[in-house]
């Protein structure tokens, strides 16, 4: 990237005022609170209504890698890029076998985290303080990597003027402080403004640089020119591979703990509905234009490296500016939509992460504790999960960053317990237990052994890690209890 | 329609986004894809639209108290 700062004195400013505003936000959500209860706090008094519901949805679902992360895949892949719109997809496919059930489950029994249906459903502490440690393993990660992702933006886009340090120290600090104040309210109508942002970012980005560049079909000459290698279809391996990060993504992303949350936050069934029937079209108009933008990058400009690739948007953007001053506004939508993208993602799995060590861990410890006592617990925890990761993201060593990379793999393990545990009601919570350790087994050991250099592929036959887990989790799950599940496919 | 059938539907149909016909590379393309790339797009389209009719058909189907049926 160029040394010049990406963002003038007046962009650095409008990005403050917009970051700074989001606080004002949470004394709104603090001051709207009904109650002081768990309920209250962490589900939003489950009355998210239609709009609030779809852009917490959305805003939560794109992360920065949309912006960043898809862009700088199509520049490199070409359009074999296109199965993130696919996967993005398929996570509301996924969400259509549990989520009508779940909601309905989550109003009857005042469900507030994931681990209370699994207690719900399995009896099984064992099962659910499990369950409940893999969603914090993977939520943290997630935590790590974008806040480790948002001082690497700030510092490049100010050119050194606001350090990787202070730039996470800053943003961290804004989002445990909203987050803390009003809970999921607060975090939910910031992801109101940082949902507008990314897509209102995306769509205006999208156009623009469609527009100056003329297009998929003007570039399609010069791109068979430059790269002709995108005009190969995938061949049998890479379209097991297509297959397997379909699966391997969209299972992991539909089961998030926040993004059940907010499933048990709707108003009602109907608002959940329609939030997620709109949701299904939204990678049209996110990746698939992302992907757009990496691939006519790929048309102007060559010869970029895995790194650099992901600044694909970024360049071209800095290209256009310095063609059209007049836009150079867009560079610091671009920049504020990445990071809304980003805030919205960690400001969420830093409330599941909260309840679920209040609800799931301490609830259990001390049941008798008043709602008051538990509030002021998961603040705490709120303020301490920050703490750890500001830490971890700003001295972490390179050499041990790929464990932290770890998680819809992890994740995937835990989703036959919530599709197989919301429909069928003979599997047993020792099958579940014993496949999720199966299963974590196999991914930890593939991805580990790799990583230490045995001659492990990283995707044994073009199959992911966390598939090949999910695999045997599966198998495990339906040798333990296969007479179970005979007879009550038989009684059906 | 029954849910064993309508979670089975949703499987194959998200199977079939997976460019799996096409092998020979040919310099052809359509609004400037590649038609591979096209049908991978337009297959996902209309896995889109029939997890948007799902949902607004079949949500009392997959919201059901019942366990599965054969």
């Amino acid at each position: 990237m160029d040394s010049a700062p990406l963002l003038n004195h007046g962009g650095i400013i409008f990005l403050f005022l917009y970051l700074f505003s989001l606080i004002g936000v949470g004394l709104l959500g603090y001051y709207s609170k009904k109650e002081d209860s768990l309920g209250d706090f962490y589900l939003a008094g489950r009355g998210m209504g239609g709009i609030v519901l779809f852009l917490t949805l959305y805003a939560t679902q794109y992360s920065g890698n949309t912006m960043i992360g898809f862009s700088g895949r199509a520049y490199r892949q070409g359009f074999t890029a296109l199965v993130t719109v696919t996967f993005m997809c398929a996570i509301i496919g996924l969400y259509f076998i549990y989520a009508p059930k779940l909601h309905d489950l989550s109003r009857k029994h005042s469900f507030i985290t994931l681990g209370d249906f699994i207690y719900h459903r399995f009896k099984s502490i064992h099962l659910t303080i499990t369950i409940s440690i893999i969603s914090i393993i993977a939520l943290g990660n997630y935590i790590l990597t974008n806040l480790k992702a948002i001082g690497f933006i700030i510092e490049g886009a100010t050119a050194g003027q606001v350090s990787f340090v202070n730039a996470i120290i800053i943003l961290s600090l804004i989002m445990v402080i909203y987050e803390t104040l009003g809970g999921m309210r607060s975090v939910a109508w910031t992801d109101m403004l940082q949902g507008i942002l990314l897509l209102f970012g995306v769509i205006v980005i999208f156009y623009i640089i469609y527009k100056q560049y003329g297009g998929l079909n003007a570039i399609s000459s010069q791109l068979q020119i430059n790269r002709p290698d995108f005009w190969t279809p995938p061949d049998w391996s890479a379209k097991r591979l297509w297959l397997s990060t379909i699966l391997v993504v969209s299972i992991g992303v539909s089961v998030y703990p926040h993004a059940i949350q907010r499933i048990y936050s709707a108003k009602d069934s109907s608002t959940l509905r329609k939030s997620l029937q709109l949701m299904v079209f939204m990678p049209f108009v996110t990746t698939l234009f992302m992907v757009i933008v990496g691939i006519v990058g790929a048309s102007q400009i060559e010869g970029l490296d895995r790194n650099n690739s992901e600044q694909i948007s970024i360049l071209l953007l800095v290209d256009l500016a310095e063609q059209i001053p007049n836009i150079s506004w867009l560079i610091v939508m671009f920049l504020a939509a990445a990071i809304a993208a980003i805030m919205s993602t960690v400001d969420s799995a830093l409330l599941a992460i909260s309840s679920t060590v209040t609800q799931d861990l301490f609830r259990k410890i001390k049941p008798d504790s008043s709602q008051k006592t538990l509030l002021l617990f998961g603040k705490s925890i709120s303020w301490i999960i920050m703490l750890i990761a500001v830490i971890m993201a700003i001295n972490l060593p390179q050499t041990i960053w790929q464990l932290f990379q770890i998680k819809l793999e992890l994740l995937c393990q835990i989703a036959p317990a919530i599709f197989l545990g919301v429909h069928i009601k003979s599997i047993s919570s020792k099958s579940i237990l014993i496949g999720i350790y199966i299963g974590t087994f196999i991914s930890l050991s593939i991805m580990i052994g790799n990583w230490m250099g045995f001659p492990i592929p990283i995707k044994p036959f073009g199959i992911h890690a966390g598939l090949w887990g999910l695999i045997f989790n599966c198998l495990a799950i339906f040798t333990i209890d296969r007479n179970k599940l005979r007879s009550s496919i038989k009684l059906a | 329609m029954s849910r064993i059938k309508l979670y089975g539907l949703n499987s194959f149909l998200l199977l079939m986004t997976v460019p799996w016909f096409f092998i020979n590379t040919k310099m052809e393309s359509t609004g400037g894809f590649p038609h591979w790339a096209l049908y991978a797009l337009f297959s996902t389209l209309i896995y889109a639209i029939s997890i948007f009719y799902f949902l607004h058909r079949y949500w009392s189907i997959s919201a059901s108290e019942k366990t599965l049926k054969k």
